[in-house]
């Protein structure tokens, strides 16, 4: 069976400069892929490619194909011209933005707003149907149809992050962008989002690309991992795998920040120095300036290299069959 | 809506009607005794002033005045007017229609243009449409209503004489139908209320370039568009009416400058509304006819603000949960 959705050496540059360089992965149905690193890496940058819908002066290349089921022919995302985009959109690829609070229109009612996504995508459904359906979708995400007669406003940032997801299941899509659905939720609605995602993904077969910052997050609800640093992947694999066997210093030092419940006491160790500026990386591998790991080989760029079946690692020094104790630079807590 | 809101905002703009009227009626007791400018002449004898004092009721102590002044105006008696002997009321009464039709015209166009505009410039951001646009608004907003006025009559009455310069109907023509009358009445309404046009237009054209702008940044503009709606569509649909509020209360605001453009762009065009009634007691010390005057645009102003808190109420949602 082929994959949903591929995604071969997707770049985004600035004025020539490469924001996104060189990203390729790809995504089976039902499943759900992290996409994580820290801010400023394309991860955003990522999922609106896929949807092209970069901001002006962003110019993406690359292939990105979509096979959403039960369509004959597969959607070439890369080669759609913004028209093209435009039945792709929301029909096929929606998006969960990060937003909870900015994502629906202040002056509108829940009800109008999913209505008009249905109505946008599937012509001649009557409002008897719209409206049945529309008490369903809110149903799936955990609310009262009522609320539908309520402005964005009257509801808690939970129960709008929920209508943003039925929203983005409106038209029954075969893929659902999350970009960072959970941020600014408090943390027990941050849990029943990621649950109702979970759910969903198992119920309606969707495939989920879940873009965060947060770990946690990623370990509980994806199948597979990707870690960004630098507009690029540096390392990919099932969550098992990257979490227990991570195989990029970058990964490593991003594990190491989570704090252990019950461990020491003590602000985790810092990853010294800050992301490269994307229109000047440094040569070579893009994390060595901060790798305390790094030699003279780091300066030239490291091949993506598979190191166990569906593991791949952008590093020369991968596989690390141990890593090397560090200097501990955590900041002790005085309890 | 709620009726304890309205009744709240009625009762707000209540009280402040009641303090324009207590200030109306001081300010013109500041400003001195009437009756010495009219009683000027050499010849006046100290008996005539007394009685001439005595005939607006002058020779009352302040607050005897000053339930004279409060009573009278709620029974819609503003006193007469010194130049024509009318009641002032009768003079206002005439002139509001005017006023109305030139302030109605101009501020009706300057919203629509310059609402159109501005959105154009914001979705056009950094582009010459935009630019020009800019440029454009900026010398209309800076340029003074009367200058402007003084260039359209030049332009359009002198150098190519197309329409009439002044009044708002041409003077001892028996019309043949009402119809006619209207047309007249529209030619002659053009260059006001492109005066009025283009002095309201820059302010609503920045307000609105800079709402849109700022509403375009808005996550939900981005997730509009993620569902595959037109580019426009999200426009017209969902930046407009957020972008809009703003717009609202500034037309309630602005209410008070299109007041003083009123008097100025009316005193150009001899247009015989309340702003060149207002021009004309100035200069004539009409008293009467002033604090008339005064307390009609004060209440216009008022009025104006208390229909834009309840539209807000109608556009806004948010609005209804305060």
């Amino acid at each position: 069976m082929k994959n949903l959705l591929e995604v071969e050496d997707l770049r985004v540059e600035y004025r020539g400069r490469p924001i996104v360089g060189g990203v390729s992965f790809s995504l089976g149905k039902g499943e759900s892929l992290g996409l994580a690193g820290e801010s400023g890496c394309g991860k955003t940058t990522t999922a609106l490619s896929l949807m092209k819908m970069l901001p002006d002066g962003l110019k993406q290349s690359g292939g990105i194909t979509l096979r959403p089921e039960g369509l004959e022919e597969a959607i070439n995302i890369g080669k759609r011209t913004e028209a093209g985009m435009q039945v792709v959109r929301w029909r096929h690829v929606s998006l969960v933005f990060q937003g909870a609070m900015n994502s629906l229109d202040p002056v509108k009612h829940i009800d109008s707003q999913i209505a008009e996504v249905i109505r946008l995508h599937e012509k001649g459904v009557s409002s008897g149907e719209v409206s049945d359906r529309i008490a369903d979708l809110l149903t799936t995400v955990g609310l009262t149809p009522a609320l539908g007669k309520r402005y964005p406003h009257q509801l808690s940032g939970g129960q709008r992050q929920r209508v943003m997801i039925a929203l983005a299941l409106a038209c029954r899509p075969s893929l659902v962008v999350a970009d960072e659905p959970t941020t600014a939720l408090d943390v027990v609605n941050q849990a029943q989002v990621l649950e109702l995602l979970e759910r969903l993904r198992e119920e309606l077969g969707l495939s989920l690309i879940l873009i965060s910052h947060d770990l946690g997050v990623l370990a509980e609800t994806c199948d597979r991992i990707a870690v960004m640093y630098a507009g690029r992947i540096v390392e990919t694999g099932t969550v098992e795998a990257v979490f227990s066997n991570p195989q990029h210093p970058y990964t490593k030092r991003l594990l190491d920040s989570l704090p252990v419940i019950g461990g020491e006491r003590g602000l985790a160790p810092p990853i010294p120095g800050a992301p490269p500026d994307p229109g000047n990386p440094p040569k070579g591998c893009s994390f060595h300036p901060r790798c305390p790991y790094s030699t003279d080989r780091c300066l030239i760029e490291p091949e993506a290299r598979e190191i166990a079946a569906g593991h791949v690692a952008a590093c020369h020094f991968s596989p690390w069959a141990s890593w090397p104790e560090l200097e501990s630079s955590g900041l002790a807590v005085e309890s | 809506m709620s009726g304890r809101w309205l009744a709240g905002k009625v009762a707000a703009a209540l009280l402040t009607l009641l303090f324009v009227i207590l200030f109306n009626f001081f300010l013109f007791r500041v400003m001195g005794d009437p009756t010495t400018q009219l009683a000027r002449l050499p010849r006046s004898t100290p008996e005539e002033i007394e009685k001439l004092q005595a005939s607006y009721g002058l020779d009352k102590p302040l607050i005897g005045q000053f339930t004279d002044y409060a009573g009278d105006t709620a029974r819609f008696d503003l006193g007469t007017s010194q130049r024509s002997r009318r009641p002032v009321w009768d003079e206002i009464v005439d002139a509001l229609p005017w006023t109305l039709i030139l302030v109605g015209t101009g501020t009706l166009i300057a919203t629509l243009l310059g609402s159109w505009m501005g959105v154009i410039a914001a979705t056009r951001r950094g582009q010459k449409t935009d630019d020009g646009l800019l440029g454009f608004s900026l010398f209309t907003y800076a340029s003074p209503e009367y200058w402007i006025g003084i260039i359209l009559i030049l332009l359009f009455a002198v150098w190519i004489p197309i329409l009439p310069s002044g009044l708002q109907v041409t003077p001892g023509v028996e019309f043949s139908s009402v119809f006619a009358e209207v047309l007249d009445v529209a030619e002659h309404l053009i260059l006001p209320a492109t005066a009025m046009t283009l002095m309201l237009l820059g302010q609503y054209f920045l307000i609105m370039r800079s709402s849109m702008v700022d509403v375009l940044t808005e996550d939900f503009i981005t997730v509009k568009r993620a569902t595959g709606q037109r580019w426009d569509r999200v426009v017209r649909k969902h930046a407009v009416p957020n972008a809009l509020l703003p717009l609202v209360t500034l037309s309630a605001i602005q209410f008070g400058s299109v007041v003083g453009g009123a008097i100025t762009i009316e005193t150009v065009f001899s247009w015989p509304g309340l702003g060149e009634l207002t021009f004309t007691a100035i200069n004539d010390k009409d008293f009467p006819v002033l604090q008339g005057t005064f307390l009609i645009f004060s209440f216009g102003v008022i009025l104006a603000n208390l229909l834009a808190d309840i539209l807000y109420f109608y556009l806004d949602p948010r609005v209804k949960a305060t």
